[in-house]
């Protein structure tokens, strides 16, 4: 494994009385793609929420780099280099598409016009639509800005939450491409992901989330064919 | 009668919508009814009393620290009030406001409870005759700095990035933090600019009417008619709701009966919701409230 | 002989021990007479209470120069905020649990309307400090009084000085249209019907809190009206006296004593704008001159901070009364023989109000007529008759 870039020690976290993950630990490398899996409702959500400051941790800490984030306001989660793409997008849909990609960048604005571009080469099609209000877009396009504007950030983890959810086909193979380009280009990143043959075609290490704590945990290459049993073990 | 009631109407309507905008702000901010909107206005008025009639400053100089100091107080009511209050639900939001707005009042009270204060006239009075419509300094002055802090406040949110920011922070808080901007820091600033702007219409009227504790009520009415009028978290609907009901107010007065002008605001209030409940420039899209 | 010596003995002990507790009056000691005060001393119409700082001046003065009879008055005060409901507690609280001799208080007619009932039930003496409605002392209660000129006298004298200029015809009139202004607009226009046979030209409203009175003025400046009067409160009026000289509205202006001229001159900052200002006058003398400064130095004696207004004087030629009464009811003081002696008070010149207090068993108006004042190149001018400047 390579060193450690974020690691999370044995947390909790609670939505009022429930406890949504209990004692849970996992760590990220750095150029590491980790993929989380589980059913709804295990926890995974909860888990990125709880890493990006939007739920305080109960107990224990979070560690980027050795230094706690734990406790941290959202807005200094990101400044520390961890964007998280949410599950709902979380974009401002009265804007434009090229408003949107900029205000990810509103914490780097010397290097914007370089990510912008960067942005642009990853997804052609959203330098087409940069003046098209952000509400007009279709899903897959709108998950594109998405993406596009948490690599404005210039991340040095990017969580995925279900970047896939919801989308038809065609765009679900671009966002898997997506992940591969960034993946070769050295991105950290930890997705959450139903569907397993995509979240594991890109991931290096797997972990399984259930009932707010970890099952199940290995490297992907270890699985072989496995990962359809795993699937069933899960999901179903 | 007729221009001179329009343009009466425009100066009393400037102040409704300077209130009405602030009140507008912070609601499409924080999604928060804000109450105590009122006493901003009624703040703005006494801090500046106090900044000419205790400290002994001149008008300019009081006017703007007390902007100043009501900015100070609305990031304050946000950092001690509400932010403790988290996700609380928008009706313990808006009980909270009414808390304060009474506080505010009583606070004043305490102090100036016996006395409907004065202020030292400021501006040059003899009225302008022009074809027999008559234009008073402060009329002007009144009409003028409200379009000048309603064009500012529009071209800060539309055209800076500060501003692009402020509307995005609006629009989606968590959306924002998702990419680094302090949300908390942004409705501390948005309680502080929309205190600032009540603060700026109090300071705008109060050399021509008196303070005292309870000024504030009325003027809230007034800009809840302008907002419902020009469709509720429509920013540039407050001001337009606001000159009209200003407008439409002097023109009931001086056509109809004197009797209407102060149930006006009520009537409006009643009229819109009923018959086109989103206002003049309302979004048929369901409204996040 | 031994047993008479005995019981007078007895009874002469007797009559030491229960002599304070059954011939005194409730709230009277050999050495105090504790007299209850209420008023608005918080809250909107707190601005009136400052009446209450001149009424205790009085009492105090009176202490300082050795009390009456050797007693001294041990005021109590209570805050009604001009809310008939705190009204009421306050009075009931004055009552039963201070157990005042008597009352001497009220600002708000609202308030003392309120009360009536509880005070008329205790049988206290209950004097009014401001309050001006006339439905306060007509229908006449025996243990009221009301050495204040009240809405009906304030009205007539408005009118009746209109009418004395030569050619009055259009008359309007602004008010507000809760029941204060209601109280002192009704009576001004039964009054000129009545006397005169005319009706209001214009009959207007303004409310409370209005910071515009565009379209009111230019409804008189079209009606050509002859006079205005204005049933408003101070700032209301202070605005519409900058408005109407805005629009250049020389109309004469008739306000009701509620209005201060110096105090609206300030708020309107234009000597040019308060010109046709006439306000009824409840005082003798302009408050500028020396015979009302000595009363407002005696109100500063006792409370340094208090800025004294044209209000401050308010209830202190009722006081002076109540004052005047307590001496001449005698040493065995009852409430009885107080309200005998104050329906007895003729003519009682307190030097401060506008015209004297006469109460009689009858009627307990106390004040009747006045005057109107102006200011005259800067000065308070008194006059009865409309004079041109």
């Amino acid at each position: 494994m390579a060193s450690s870039l974020l690691s999370v020690k044995s947390i909790s976290a609670r939505y009022g009385k429930v406890t949504a993950i209990e004692d849970l630990s996992l760590d990220v490398g750095e150029g590491e793609v980790i993929a989380l899996l589980g059913a709804n409702g295990s926890g995974k959500t909860t888990l990125l929420n709880t890493i990006s400051g939007f739920i305080a941790p109960s107990a224990s800490s979070i560690e980027l780099r050795g230094e706690v984030i734990s406790g941290e306001p959202p807005h200094r989660v990101f400044r520390a280099g961890v964007v998280q793409v949410s599950q709902m997008r979380d974009l401002f849909p009265a804007m434009t598409v090229l408003d949107n990609l900029e205000l990810g960048a509103v914490c780097h604005r010397a290097t914007l016009s370089r990510e912008l571009e960067k942005v642009f080469h990853y997804f052609p099609r959203l330098a087409e639509r940069r003046t098209q209000r952000v509400a007009t877009l279709s899903g897959g396009e709108q998950q594109m800005v998405a993406i596009g504007r948490a690599l404005m950030g210039r991340p040095r983890i990017l969580l995925l939450d279900e970047p896939s959810g919801g989308l038809a086909p065609r765009f679900v193979q671009e966002i898997a491409n997506i992940m591969n380009v960034l993946k070769a280009e050295g991105a950290t990143m930890l997705i959450v992901e139903q569907n397993i043959a995509m979240a594991l075609g890109a991931a290096d290490r797997f972990y399984v989330i259930r009932s707010g704590t970890i099952a199940r945990s290995g490297d992907v290459s270890e699985l072989g064919d496995d990962h359809k049993a795993l699937a069933r073990e899960f999901y179903l | 009668m007729f221009v001179q009631l329009i343009l009466s109407g425009v100066a009393q309507g400037s102040i409704y919508a300077l209130v009405a905008l602030g009140m507008t702000a912070l609601f499409r901010a924080t999604t928060i009814v804000n109450f105590g909107h009122g006493e901003f206005f009624m703040g703005g008025a006494f801090v500046l009393y106090v900044m000419i009639n205790v400290v002994g400053l001149p008008f300019l100089p009081g006017a703007l620290l007390a902007i100043v100091v009501m900015f100070l107080v609305g990031m304050t009511i946000e950092r001690v009030l509400i932010r403790p209050m988290g996700l609380a639900p928008h009706i313990a939001l808006a009980m909270m406001t009414v808390a304060f707005s009474f506080l505010f009042r009583g606070i004043a009270r305490a102090f100036w409870g016996r006395e409907v204060l004065p202020m030292p006239a400021v501006f040059s009075f003899p009225p302008i005759d022009v074809a027999g419509v008559i234009i008073t300094t402060q009329d002007l002055l009144i009409t003028g700095m409200t379009l000048f802090f309603v064009v500012l406040f529009f071209i800060f949110f539309q055209r800076t990035n500060l501003g692009r920011i402020a509307q995005a922070a609006s629009a989606n808080p968590r959306g924002a933090s998702l990419v680094g901007i302090n949300v908390n820091l942004f409705h501390g600033t948005m309680w502080g600019v929309a205190a600032g702007l009540g603060a700026i219409a109090g300071i705008l009227v109060a050399p021509i009417t008196l303070l005292y504790p309870d000024m504030g009520a009325l003027i809230l009415i007034k800009a809840f008619a302008a907002m419902t009028l020009g469709g509720f978290g429509n920013l540039g609907g407050a001001v337009v709701g606001g000159l009209l009901i200003g407008i439409l107010e002097q023109l009931s007065g001086g056509y109809l009966s004197t009797a209407l002008i102060d149930i006006f605001a009520y009537l409006v209030i009643i009229a819109v919701l009923l018959i086109r409940p989103a206002g003049l420039f309302g979004i048929r899209e369901s409204q996040r409230v | 002989m031994f047993k008479t010596k005995y019981l007078a003995c007895m009874l002469g002990l007797g009559a030491m021990l229960a002599g304070p507790a059954f011939a005194q009056a409730p709230g009277v000691t050999d050495d105090s007479i504790k007299i209850g005060i209420f008023g608005p001393m918080t809250g909107s119409a707190a601005l009136f209470g400052k009446a209450v700082f001149g009424v205790e001046a009085v009492y105090k003065d009176v202490n300082d120069h050795g009390g009456i009879n050797g007693r001294k008055i041990d005021i109590v005060r209570e805050d009604t905020g001009c809310d008939p409901t705190r009204g009421t507690a306050a009075v009931k609280k004055l009552i039963s649990q201070s157990q005042v001799f008597a009352i001497n208080g009220g600002l708000c007619s609202g308030v003392v309307m309120a009360v009536k009932e509880e005070v008329a039930k205790a049988g206290v003496p209950f004097v009014i400090i401001g309050a001006a409605s006339s439905a306060i002392s007509d229908p006449m209660m025996p243990n009221l009084f009301h050495p204040v000129a009240t809405t009906s006298n304030v009205a007539k004298t408005m009118i009746d000085f209109a009418m004395t200029r030569e050619g009055t015809k259009k008359i309007a009139v602004v008010s507000h249209s809760d029941d204060w202004g209601k109280s002192n607009r009704d009576p001004a226009v039964d009054h000129l019907k009545e006397a005169y046979g005319l009706d209001p030209v214009l009959d207007l409203t303004m409310e409370r809190g209005s910071s515009d009175a565009t379209p009111q003025i230019l409804k008189i400046r079209n009606a050509d009206a002859d006079f205005v009067v204005l049933m408003m409160y101070p700032a209301e009026v202070a605005i519409f006296l900058r408005d109407a000289y805005k629009y250049g509205l020389k109309v004469p202006v008739l306000a009701p004593q509620s209005i201060s001229l110096k105090d609206t001159r300030e708020r309107v900052g234009n000597d040019a704008a308060v010109e046709n200002l006439y306000v009824f006058y409840p005082y003798a003398h302009p408050t500028d001159s020396p015979e009302m400064e000595k009363w407002g130095k005696l109100i500063n004696k006792y409370y340094p901070d208090e800025r004294v207004e044209s209000f401050s004087y308010l209830g202190m030629s009722g006081a002076l009364a109540v004052v005047e009464a307590l001496k001449a009811a005698g040493p065995d003081l009852t409430r009885q023989k107080f309200m005998d002696a104050l329906n007895d008070l003729r003519d009682f010149d307190s030097g401060i109000s506008s015209a004297p207090i006469t109460f009689t068993p009858e009627d307990h108006a106390g004040i009747k007529g006045g005057a109107m004042a102006t200011l005259d190149d800067g000065k308070v001018t008194v006059m009865k008759k409309w004079q041109d400047k």
